[in-house]
């Protein structure tokens, strides 16, 4: 059969995608990935096929709107702690009153509009073209549906992690409130939660997202990107190894205070373990001289050092938290934001990890939690029932005869 | 199960094993790619995970290979011999002392075998891998495989296998690898007992070993679906694809396009030239139904096409035989050669001598594909036997319980 992939323009929301596709493709389909131009090289690089029609969207300049809107308005619940920042430039911002968000709307609402029906209009014309027999979207990217919808194929919904389709929570519900006139054009008059049959699964389901589509569960395969591991990090070490990864994109949502890996450092320098940092080279620069037992490692997909590591400290993101739970690894989060936290809360919940507010964290906070961790068995206890939980889930290759019947219905 | 699949130095050689190692990832079995430095970018390009830790020497042991054939009076392409260490054309086989190298490379073997083996077995007591995957003509993955005392499949990159009667398409390391001797391989190394074949039906090649049959799966490299493809024709197309590693090998007079554009020029055709824009320079300026294409991988692009010119290299061939599409080869090495041969024997292609065939020829044998519906019919029927071979997806139970 042939399979339509459409992703968003934020990476990490579609990385899970990538050994499905490789299923498909190893089962003798062909995969096609609609994307924006601004994501070949990632789609490139994963084995699959970009198809570059659509013209890229600012993904980080819209979570800054939304923020920035929710926070004018008084909607941000106050436990999360979380600066205003500029949503054209990312700059933290004293309050909401130093900028004119209605100004700025008015200015790019417009063009965007535009760009957005013009994206749907690319896909349907790709649809019409190529004649898919399925449709496999980003979450983030709803308006998959429309081409699906309009060539009469079924369309499912690949989820990223914890977060589902059925959520109250602020910052957790990702289905947008506005929708482009293209819906209209095109005969599509679903909305919302409407617009969703089915979704992928590729949590344990003792953390399975909340929704009411028909849910598919698959085994998360770990896809973190490319790169190689050098021997040095194959060798598990004779002290615990801590391994601390951080997103590159936290900042750019709420400034240079979420980027807490200093003290992260700060907290493990006096400890008896080998702390690996996974950040790229230019955070790095910015962390100054580091302590003896800290080591950069760039270029290293996660997955593969979490093999020989015995803690995983991070920013939240749903690809380190899956990519943990895969490798049987105790985590502790370190949250900005109200997805992150999320995330952290519901894994934290199985007892497989932690989870610390982030906004004004301390190296101490941080120190005890890590050596929580190390000490008390249950963390990689339950995280080894997680683990198991994953690995009894059908995998991609079993989730691709069920794609099949889904399709030939 | 952790497979661990090693490849030479080739593309050409990885990149027909690599839906294999999809299908394994997405069973959730763990896969790495033993290879050079120089190969691990086109691994992780796949979405595979490469372990960087052999010498990168493709280019330089294919010159030597061809130099000494040269050398026995084996030499057939009809191009000047290529020195083996600094790639450039040679007047005579005498501006390369083989045997003063050769001398001095024995020196050096000891050391290298030590170190050698030193790589593979850190590669084997580090990643303890249950099964190995190798190119056939690589020597490593059955070193692995001996060393770790598990069982060894060799996949095949294309029309050839390890029982061919023509030594010109032997490429066993037992024929083409000097170092082979040295490991003195006695167990699970010492023949191979597997062969994955990715061939259609009726152009299986011999082998001894147990063949398990593969249905090929194409992957070329990167590169975007480009819109075209999609759009009606109003005439034949012909796409035109020139891999770069052979004019590594063979030289700059290997590089045949500038000749096809020449013989394709004003035909009622719609040539499409698949080729990196590097070489394209040297081409000049093309003529009104010659157009150039953005790199978009070639299974891809063959959809668009109604026929095929390539060098015969076994990507190119069997990528144009899984998408039904006639196909000239005008091929340079003997490989290509053979390949070429083979698929004509098959009914959906010709065969040309690359750089012996005059415009003309050329224009012919592309006029025959695209004008006798013999060759679409044949390139149809090869094609469906192509899709009735398992999937790669189902060939992971079988090495299951092999490694079991």
């Amino acid at each position: 059969m042939r399979v339509m992939f459409a992703v968003s323009d934020y990476l990490p929301h579609y990385f899970p995608m990538v050994p499905l596709g490789w299923a498909l493709q190893a089962a003798g389909h062909e995969v096609r990935v609609v994307c924006a131009a601004d994501q070949v090289s990632h789609v490139d690089s994963a084995g699959l096929t970009p198809v570059p029609i659509l013209e890229d969207v600012d993904m980080l300049m819209w979570a800054r709107i939304g923020h920035f809107a929710a926070a004018r308005d008084g909607r941000v619940p106050a436990d999360l702690d979380l600066p205003v920042v500029n949503p054209r430039t990312g700059e933290v911002l004293a309050g909401v009153e130093d900028f004119d968000l209605d100004g700025f709307m008015k200015t790019i609402r417009g063009p965007e509009a535009a760009k957005m029906g013009r994206r749907i209009d690319a896909m349907v014309d790709f649809a019409q073209r190529w004649s898919p027999d399925l449709v496999v979207y980003d979450l983030l990217h709803l308006d998959s549906v429309v081409p699906a919808k309009v060539t009469g194929v079924p369309a499912v919904c690949h989820l990223t992690g914890p977060v589902g389709t059925r959520e109250t929570g602020y910052g957790l519900n990702f289905i947008p409130e506005h929708y482009s006139r293209a819906y209209d054009k095109h005969g599509v008059v679903e909305r919302g939660t409407g617009l969703i049959s089915h979704v992928i699964d590729i949590c344990p389901a003792s953390m399975a997202p909340p929704t009411d589509a028909v849910r598919l569960p698959v085994r998360y395969i770990p896809y973190n990107g490319p790169g190689s591991m050098p021997a040095w990090a194959a060798r598990k070490p004779r002290r615990p190894r801590i391994a601390v990864m951080w997103s590159n994109t936290l900042s750019h949502l709420y400034g240079p205070g979420s980027f807490a890996v200093p003290a992260i450092v700060d907290a493990l320098r006096d400890l008896d373990v080998e702390v690996v940092l996974t950040v790229n080279a230019e955070a790095a620069k910015t962390l100054g001289p580091l302590p003896q037992n800290v080591r950069l490692l760039e270029h290293c997909p996660v997955h593969l050092l979490l093999a020989t590591a015995d803690v995983l400290v991070h920013s939240g993101g749903a690809g380190a938290t899956l990519t943990a739970v895969a490798n049987g690894v105790p985590q502790l989060f370190v949250t900005f934001g109200a997805e992150y936290r999320a995330n952290g809360r519901r894994l934290a919940a199985t007892g497989a990890g932690l989870q610390v507010h982030g906004p004004g964290i301390d190296a101490e906070t941080i120190r005890k939690s890590v050596l929580t961790l190390l000490e008390d068995p249950s963390y990689r206890d339950h995280a080894g029932r997680l683990r198991a939980e994953l690995l009894d889930r059908p995998s991609p290759a079993a989730l691709t005869g069920v794609l099949e019947e889904l399709a030939a219905r | 199960m952790r497979v661990l699949f090693t490849s030479v130095d080739w593309t050409g050689h990885l990149y027909p094993m690599v839906p294999l190692g999809w299908a394994l990832r997405a069973a959730g079995h763990e896969v790495r790619v033993l290879c050079s430095a120089g190969l691990a970018p086109a691994v992780n390009r796949t979405g595979l995970t490469p372990v960087p830790l052999l010498e990168t020497s493709g280019v330089f042991q294919a010159r030597m290979n061809n130099y000494l054939r040269a050398r026995a009076g084996n030499h057939r392409t009809g191009l000047p011999p290529i020195h083996p260490v600094t790639g450039r054309e040679m007047a005579s086989l005498d501006e390369f002392d083989a045997d003063t190298f050769t001398a001095d490379a024995a020196r050096l073997r000891q050391r290298w075998l030590r170190q050698r083996l030193g790589v593979l077995r850190e590669v084997v007591n580090g990643w303890r891998p249950d099964l190995v995957v190798h190119d056939l003509s690589n020597v490593d993955g059955r070193v692995v495989a001996e060393l770790a005392d598990v069982p060894a499949v060799a996949h095949l990159w294309g029309l050839v296998a390890d029982a061919e009667d023509d030594d010109r398409m032997d490429y066993r390391p037992e024929a083409i690898d000097a170092s082979f001797g040295m490991f003195e391989l006695r167990g699970r190394g010492a023949k191979v007992e597997y062969v994955i074949d990715p061939t259609p039906d009726s152009l299986e090649p011999p082998t001894r070993a147990t063949r398990l049959r593969e249905r090929f799966v194409p992957y070329n490299g990167t590169g975007s679906m480009a819109g075209w493809v999609l759009e009606a024709r109003d005439r034949p197309r012909v796409c035109v694809v020139w891999g770069t590693s052979v004019t590594k090998v063979y030289g700059p007079r290997s590089f045949l396009v500038p000749r096809i554009v020449a013989a394709l020029a004003g035909l009622p055709l719609d040539v499409v030239l698949a080729i990196d824009p590097g070489d394209v320079a040297g081409i000049g300026p093309l003529p009104e139904n010659v157009r150039l294409l953005p790199r978009s991988p070639l299974h891809v692009l063959l959809r668009g096409c109604d026929a095929v010119v390539h060098n015969g290299a076994a990507g190119s061939a069997m990528t144009a035989l899984a998408a039904g599409t006639p196909q000239l080869a005008l091929s340079i090495s003997d490989e290509q050669a053979g390949n070429g041969v083979r698929v004509a024997r098959g009914g959906s292609g010709l065969q040309l001598s690359g750089p012996t065939s005059d415009l003309p020829e050329i224009r012919a044998a592309v006029q025959r594909l695209v004008e006798e519906p013999a060759f679409a019919a044949a390139a149809g029927r090869l094609a469906g036997e192509n899709r009735g071979r398992p999937a790669p997806a189902r060939l992971v139970g079988l090495l299951e319980k092999l490694a079991a």
